[in-house]
C-alpha cells in the first residue's frame, strides 16, 4: 500500500476508517447513554466477552493470511474446551495437564485439516466443513449431551482467576498477549511474509523456492493452537461446556476477519484490523442494545456493517489499487 | 458461375491503442477452399479474425460474407477456438447445442433423445462416428474433442453461410494426431464449406490448405496457390525486412576456455523426450520453438517445478535431481516464468516485498524483520534496475509490464545465481525494457552465470544469444550458433520443412 503525499485525503485516511469509526461510536454512545455506556463495569464487560471471539478470529485469520479457509476452528475450539473439562472433571487430571493436553490436540485438529487441504488438493471451505461436521459429531458424543461442570477445588481455582486476577479483566489481558505474538509472527518475521506470499499466489511462492504445503499446513497448525487457547480461555470463564457453545463464535469471527481487512492494510487481513472489527461490532451492538433495540438487530447489524465496508473499499480503493 | 465469393474483406483498417495494427486488408475466400493464414507474432492475424468475429469494430473497409455486409452475431461466420472454448462437465450433445440452444418439448423440457441423435448424426457426418453422443468432454481425447468444437461451429452457422475460422487448431494436439483432424477438415471441405486456417506451421500448411495468405506488420503481403509456391518462399514472405540489432553480442567469450556448468544427458518428461545439452559458465544460451514444443517444460524440470522422469542433470559437478524448486534455488538456479501473474509474482504485495521474498532470512535482524535494512536493499535494486516509478512500497500490480518484469529480475539476480532461466521475457514489456532486461542479461553472463532465455522473437535470439537450440515436438532438433545463429535460420528450424516433420513423425 502506498501512501504518497500527492494522494487525495480520504484516500490516506481510509486505512484508519474503521478506527476513527470506533472512536465515533464510543464518543456518540457515551453523550447518549453516560451512565449505562460509559462506566468501567461495561468496558470490562465489552472487553471480557469479546476476548475469546477475538482469539478465535485470530484462529480464523491465519490459515486466511496463507490463502485458506478454515471454517471447522469453532468446532476445534468446542472439541478442546469439551476434552480440557472431561479431563478434570471426570478424569480427575490437573488443570495445567488438561490444558496442555488440549493445545496439543487442538494444533493436531488444525494440522489434520492443513494436510487433508494439501494432499487432496480440494478447495479448503470443503474440507475444513468436513472437519467441522466430523467435530460436531465427536463433541456430542463427548458429552452425551450433557453439559460438563468443573467443581469442587478446581472450580474454585478457575473461578478466582476470572474474578480476582487483573480486576477481573484477565481474558483481555491474555488476548492483549496473544494478539502481540500473532501480529509479531504475521508482520515482524520471514514465516508471516511468507504466509502472506503463499496466500497471494502459491504457485508464485512454488516456483520461488518457497515450501508453500508445508507453510500452509503451518498455517492451519497455528489456527488450531489459537482455538485451543481460545476454548481455555472461554473453559477458565465459565467452568463449563457444552457441545453447542462454540457454534455461534463461528460467523462473527469470520465477519470480523473479513471487515478487518479493510482497516490499516488495506486488502490485506491482518491482526489490526480484525481486533478493530470485532470491537467496533461489540461497542455498536452494547450501545444499540443499550438504547433499547431488539436483540434480532445484532445480526442485521453485522450483516450490513460487513457488506458497507467491505463494498465502500472496493468503491474508493479498489479500483485505483486494480 | 456468378455466385460471390464466401468472405471478401476489403481495404480494412483497425487501430488500438494508438498502434495501427491493420493496414488495408484485402482477402478473399472462395467456396470449398482451406485459406491459410500464416504471419509471425504481431503481425495482426488475431485483431483480424476478432474483427471477423465482430470483437472488435472496424475503423475502414468492408466485410461481406456471401455479398452481405458482415452482421456479427447473425451466424455468417462459425469460429472455433483455440482453446476449443468447450464445457469439460457436460457432455458432447450438450456442448455441441449450447451454441444454438435446446430443443424443448411442451413441458420445457429439453428432449434429450432427439439432441443427442442429432449430434451423432453431425458427428457421424465429420467421419467421428466413434463419439458418443452422451459422452462427457472430459473424457474424450483431444482429436475428438476438436472434431466437437468443429462440429458445434459448423452448428452454428445459419441459412447457408459456409465459412469456418479455425484458429491454430493444432496447436494442443499431438503432432502424430493432427492427420485425423486433416480428415475431418477435408470432409467439411468436400461440403462446400470454406475454411480460414490460422496456423503457424508450414509443414500443415502444405498439406491442407489450397492458397496462403501471409500477414505481416499489419498488411497482407501476398496471397499465393500452394501448388506454385514453395516453403522458403512462404518463409520469405513472412519475415520480410530483417530489423536492427538492439542488443551487441559480445565477441570475447569465444576466446575463453567454455567451462560446463550444467549437463543433462537424457533427460525426459511429461513433455519432452531424450534431452541432451551442455550449458556453459558465461554464455546466454536461446531456446525456441512453436507452442508445445517443450521449452517451457524443459526450464521446469531443470528447476525441479516440474518431475523428470528419466535422465541424469549434473550441475557443477554434481549430480542433481530436484524434488522442489526450493533445493534448485539452492543450488544456484533461477527462473523468470512465462505467466508473470498467474506464478511469477504476488500482485498484492508491495514491489518490494516480491524482491525479497527469495532470502527474508537476511533481513531478520534480532528478532524483526528489518525495515531499514530491507528498504535499502529495495532501493538499491529499484535504482540498479531503473524501476519506473522508483518507489518499492508501491502495490506491484500498479506497475507496468515491463518494470514489473525488471523487478523480477532483480529478485532473482540478487541471488547472484550460476544459472539463470528466463521464459519469454519479452511478454508485454515495453521495447526499453526490453533491451534493458537482454542488456542485465548479458551482464549477468559477462559475470559468469549461465543464461537460458526462451523466446519466440528470433531477431531478439539472435542478438544476444551465443547460440540457439531449437525445439520440435518435445526434442531438441537444432543447434544453431555463432554466424549460423541468424534469425532467418533460427525461424526456418522452428517451423521446419515437411521432410523432417514427417521424420519426427515415425
Amino acid at each position: 500500500m502506498s501512501t504518497s503525499p500527492q494522494m487525495p485525503l480520504p484516500k490516506r485516511m481510509a486505512p484508519y476508517g474503521l478506527l476513527i469509526t470506533v472512536m465515533a461510536l464510543l464518543g456518540l454512545f457515551s453523550i447518549l447513554i453516560p451512565d449505562q455506556f460509559a462506566t468501567l463495569a461495561n468496558l470490562r464487560t465489552t472487553i471480557s466477552s469479546q476476548s475469546v471471539l477475538a482469539i478465535l478470529a485470530l484462529a480464523v485469520l491465519v490459515p486466511l493470511i496463507a490463502g485458506e479457509f478454515d471454517v471447522s476452528l469453532a468446532m476445534v475450539f468446542t472439541t478442546t474446551m469439551l476434552i480440557a473439562a472431561r479431563l478434570v472433571a471426570d478424569f480427575g487430571w490437573s488443570l495445567h495437564e488438561a490444558a496442555v493436553t488440549g493445545l496439543v490436540l487442538a494444533t493436531m485438529m488444525g494440522v489434520t485439516t492443513g494436510i487433508l487441504v494439501v494432499l487432496t488438493r480440494a478447495s479448503s471451505l470443503i474440507v475444513s466443513l468436513g472437519m467441522m461436521i466430523l467435530l460436531r459429531g465427536a463433541s456430542e458424543a463427548l458429552t452425551e449431551g450433557r453439559s460438563i461442570t468443573i467443581g469442587g477445588e478446581n472450580g474454585e481455582v478457575l473461578r478466582g482467576l476470572s474474578t480476582d486476577v487483573a480486576f477481573g479483566a484477565l481474558p483481555f489481558v491474555y488476548l492483549c498477549v496473544i494478539a502481540l505474538v500473532v501480529w509479531y509472527v504475521t508482520e515482524m518475521t520471514p514465516l508471516g511474509r511468507k504466509w502472506y506470499a503463499v496466500g497471494g499466489s502459491a504457485e508464485s511462492a512454488r516456483l520461488l523456492g518457497l515450501p508453500s504445503d508445508r507453510l500452509k499446513i503451518g498455517a492451519f497448525a497455528a489456527g488450531g493452537l489459537l482455538a485451543g487457547l481460545a476454548a481455555l480461555l472461554q473453559l477458565s470463564a465459565s467452568s463449563a461446556a457444552t457441545s453447542s457453545i462454540g457454534s455461534g463464535f463461528l460467523f462473527p469471527a469470520i465477519a470480523s476477519v473479513f471487515l478487518g481487512a479493510v482497516a490499516f492494510r488495506i486488502g490485506k487481513f491482518n491482526v489490526l484490523g480484525t481486533l478493530t472489527a470485532i470491537f467496533a461490532l461489540a461497542v455498536s451492538i452494547s450501545g444499540i442494545g443499550m438504547l433499547g433495540a431488539p436483540n434480532w438487530i445484532d445480526g442485521v447489524f453485522y450483516g450490513t456493517a460487513l457488506i458497507v465496508a467491505v463494498a465502500s473499499v472496493q468503491f474508493f480503493w479498489g479500483r485505483g489499487a486494480k | 458461375m456468378n455466385q460471390p465469393p464466401l468472405l471478401s474483406v476489403a481495404n480494412l483498417h483497425k487501430t488500438l491503442v494508438g498502434n495501427h495494427i491493420l493496414q488495408g486488408i484485402d482477402l478473399t475466400v472462395k467456396q470449398a477452399e482451406i485459406h491459410a493464414l500464416m504471419g509471425g507474432n504481431g503481425a495482426g492475424k488475431s485483431t483480424l479474425i476478432k474483427c471477423l468475429s465482430g470483437y472488435w469494430k472496424i475503423d475502414k473497409g468492408t466485410i461481406n460474407v456471401n455479398g452481405d455486409p458482415l452482421q456479427p452475431g447473425r451466424g455468417q461466420i462459425a469460429f472455433v477456438q483455440q482453446d476449443l472454448g468447450l464445457i469439460q462437465s457436460l457432455s458432447v450433445a450438450e456442448n455441441i447445442s449450447l451454441g444454438v440452444g435446446y430443443q424443448t418439448g411442451r413441458l420445457a423440457n429439453i428432449k434429450w433423445r432427439e439432441m443427442n441423435a442429432a449430434a451423432g448424426l453431425l458427428l457421424e457426418s465429420l467421419g467421428h462416428s466413434g463419439i458418443d453422443p452422451r459422452a462427457e468432454i472430459g473424457s474424450l481425447n483431444l482429436v475428438q474433442r476438436t472434431a466437437v468444437a468443429i462440429a458445434r461451429a459448423t452448428q452454428s452457422l445459419k441459412d447457408g453461410a459456409k465459412l469456418l475460422v479455425l484458429d491454430e487448431p493444432t496447436a494442443a494436439l499431438p503432432i502424430t494426431e493432427i492427420g485425423a483432424l486433416f480428415e475431418t477438415l477435408e470432409r467439411l471441405r468436400a461440403t462446400g464449406i470454406g475454411m480460414i486456417y490460422v496456423s503457424h506451421h508450414l509443414s500443415e500448411v502444405f498439406r491442407l490448405c489450397d492458397r496462403i495468405s501471409v500477414l505481416r506488420e499489419g498488411k497482407l503481403i501476398a496471397t499465393e496457390n500452394t501448388s506454385t509456391t514453395s516453403e522458403a518462399a512462404i518463409v520469405e514472405l513472412m519475415l520480410g525486412r530483417k530489423l536492427q540489432k538492439t542488443v551487441k553480442r559480445s565477441t570475447d567469450n569465444e576466446q575463453k576456455i567454455p567451462e560446463p556448468i550444467l549437463t543433462l544427458t537424457d533427460v525426459c518428461g511429461q513433455k519432452i523426450q531424450h534431452i541432451n545439452l551442455t550449458i556453459h559458465k558465461g554464455e546466454v544460451v536461446g531456446l525456441t520453438g512453436l507452442q508445445g514444443s517443450g521449452c517451457t517444460e524443459l526450464a521446469e524440470i531443470i528447476f525441479g517445478a516440474q518431475a523428470c522422469l528419466a535422465g541424469q542433470m549434473v550441475l557443477d559437478g554434481q549430480s542433481v535431481a530436484f524434488a522442489h524448486p526450493a533445493d534448485a534455488v539452492v543450488a544456484g538456479i533461477a527462473l523468470v516464468t512465462e505467466d508473470r501473474h498467474g506464478n511469477g509474482s504476488f500482485a498484492e504485495l508491495s514491489l518490494g516485498e516480491n524482491m525479497t521474498t527469495t532470502d527474508l532470512r537476511r533481513f531478520f535482524r534480532k528478532g524483526w524483520l528489518s525495515g531499514t535494512h530491507e528498504t535499502a536493499e529495495v532501493d538499491g535494486l529499484v535504482t540498479d534496475f531503473n524501476v519506473q516509478p522508483p518507489n518499492g512500497r508501491r502495490r506491484f500490480s500498479s506497475f507496468s509490464g515491463g518494470n514489473q518484469q525488471k523487478a523480477i529480475l532483480a529478485k532473482w539476480m540478487r541471488l547472484q545465481p550460476k544459472i539463470m532461466i528466463c521464459d519469454q521475457p519479452d511478454i508485454g514489456v515495453d521495447i526499453g525494457s526490453k533491451n534493458a532486461i537482454y542488456a542485465a542479461l548479458r551482464d549477468a553472463a559477462e559475470n559468469g552465470a549461465a543464461v537460458i532465455v526462451i523466446s519466440n522473437q528470433h531477431d531478439d535470439l539472435e542478438a544476444i544469444c551465443d547460440r540457439v537450440l531449437i525445439m520440435r515436438a518435445g526434442r531438441i532438433v537444432a543447434e544453431l550458433s555463432g554466424e549460423d545463429a541468424t534469425e532467418h535460420k533460427i525461424s526456418f528450424a522452428t517451423i521446419g520443412t515437411q521432410a523432417e516433420v514427417k521424420e519426427l513423425r515415425l
